[in-house]
């Protein structure tokens, strides 16, 4: 027991070195804007500019039935796109009714310029939505893929995003304390733009429900998921795809 | 046992302190150029009190000025170094673009070499002004919004004349924050130059606008630039994606320069 007591102090102090809370890559500021907690996020089933259906009735029954006491309130911001420069701009927010808001959080935008620096075959960050839950835990959701950049070049860069390719969609879980624990889930994937930024609600046993869309030439694509946040086990649970070549046709299973 | 259970503990000691162990500080001095930056908010306080001091330069194209800018800024155009020059007088100039990504940084540059040794730029550009300010003087009655941020932006040289057959030759270029390495490359008037660039860590770019040339620079991908060095003279070369914070950024630069 003397000879194994040396031995046990390391051990602990090794223990708490690991498991101490360490600092987050990036806090939520305030300049992310984060809407109130909630506990049911409103989405329209219907895209009000072009009548493309996103989800209908069956699933909105599935999502309806899950009562409100099994449901974790979250809070998010506005979604936000990466420009050609590297800076991170909210698609809707605007101060003045004019002027566009970014990003400003240095610790958030050194994260994700150090997350590009992980990817390979020229891929970048797209665009993302930052949620946070009453416990501080961060959820990032980002797509990650290739665009034309002669493309951002002669139009927007957003509309650069829309035509993009090779496309993944990301939740990244950063717990409220411990950086080891951080975890990335991937949660669907196209030849084309993807993005799954629209959610629905979070069941208290950490099960998200998602909005995916694709777009890609004369279809505009919505598919809505179920992911634990525990395991990574993905589920669609319905989809809704419309082509738009001549007349809208829209299919929903 | 007693050997084996050490070596354990010492593995997790090690994976203990790696994960609460500080960053390395990056090292901003290779090229011995450093650009101050100025937040919105810092810059309108300075102004305030000491306005006879510092001269702010609007460094993008003149319809973007008149459409809106910085109260009291002045105009000149990004490679303009007689304009800014003039500009800048005998205070200390801070420029700025529409996001101080490109053509601000460059500037500021170009003055740096003029002999202004103050230079800095508006973090954020004018955008992050607007965003955080506001206030703004325009030219323009019609005027809404400062993002109009034309497509080409680069000087309008003319052709020039330069000697035949004067060979060719090839650079590579290592982009890290915050610095090109090598920052300085040497050619003949007339040769055809290839630059093989890659970034070592994150998402770069590069920039020579005197030579129209603006390439992303993604990571651990090796991109080829080829150009004829037509034109004698020192060409400033900078990083067109945000690296990192204002300062740094800026100071991502380097030179051509054709003999």
């Amino acid at each position: 027991m003397i000879r194994s007591f040396p031995l046990i102090i390391i051990f602990l102090v090794a223990a708490i070195l690991l498991f101490l809370p360490a600092k987050k890559p990036f806090e939520v500021t305030s300049d992310m804007a984060l809407s109130n907690l909630t506990k049911k996020f409103d989405i329209q089933d219907k895209d009000s500019s072009y009548g493309f259906v996103k989800y209908n009735d069956k699933i909105k029954k599935l999502l309806d039935n899950i009562p409100d006491d099994k449901l974790t309130p979250v809070a998010c911001s506005d979604s936000f796109y990466r420009n050609v420069q590297g800076v991170y701009i909210f698609d809707n927010l605007r101060v003045g009714q004019v002027h566009f808001v970014r990003i400003k959080n240095e610790e958030f935008l050194e994260f994700m310029r150090e997350k590009e620096g992980t990817f390979i075959g020229g891929k970048k960050i797209l665009t993302g939505r930052i949620c946070e839950l009453a416990d501080k835990t961060i959820l990032l959701f980002y797509s990650v893929g290739i665009y034309d950049l002669e493309l951002a070049d002669t139009t927007t860069v957003r509309r650069a995003i829309a035509y993009s390719e090779d496309n993944t969609a990301y939740i990244d879980i950063i717990p409220r304390k411990s950086l080891l624990m951080k975890r990335t889930l991937k949660i669907a994937e196209s030849e084309n733009n993807i993005h799954c930024h629209s959610i629905f609600q979070l069941t208290n046993g950490r099960e998200l429900f998602l909005l995916c869309e694709e777009s890609k030439e004369w279809h505009s694509n919505y598919f809505v998921k179920k992911i634990s946040l525990k395991n990574g086990k993905a589920q669609v649970l319905g989809s809704c795809l419309n082509e738009h070549r001549d007349k809208l046709k829209t299919i929903c299973d | 046992m007693d050997k084996k259970l050490y070596l354990i503990v010492v593995l997790i000691l090690v994976l203990g302190g790696l994960s609460v162990a500080p960053k390395a500080a990056i090292d901003l001095s290779k090229s011995g150029y450093q650009a101050a930056s100025y937040t919105p908010l810092v810059l309108s306080n300075l102004l305030k009190k000491d306005k006879d001091k510092y001269v702010v330069i609007d460094v993008r194209t003149r319809v973007e000025y008149d459409a809106g800018h910085i109260p009291g800024a002045v105009w000149a155009n990004y490679y303009d170094m007689e304009a800014l020059k003039k500009a800048a007088g005998d205070k200390i100039p801070i420029t700025y673009c529409a996001f101080s990504a490109m053509r601000g940084p460059y500037a500021a540059y170009l003055l740096y070499q003029a002999g202004f040794k103050n230079v800095g730029v508006l973090a954020g550009g004018i955008s992050q002004w607007a965003e955080d300010l506001q206030g703004m003087d325009s030219n323009d009655p019609r005027f809404k919004t400062v993002f109009n941020h034309p497509k080409n932006i680069f000087p309008d040289r003319p052709k020039s004349e330069y000697p035949a057959n004067r060979g060719e030759v090839e650079f590579n270029i290592v982009a890290t924050r915050f610095k090109f390495e090598p920052n300085e490359i040497v050619v003949e008037h007339g040769q055809k130059v290839t630059l093989h660039i890659r970034s070592d860590d994150i998402v770069h770019g590069i920039a020579i606008p005197e030579f129209g040339i603006e390439e992303e620079l993604p990571p651990h991908e090796e991109k080829d630039i080829t150009f004829i060095a037509d034109r004698r003279g020192t060409f400033p070369f900078v990083c067109n994606v945000i690296c990192g914070k204002a300062h740094e950024h800026a100071s991502m630069v380097g030179n051509l320069i054709v003999k």
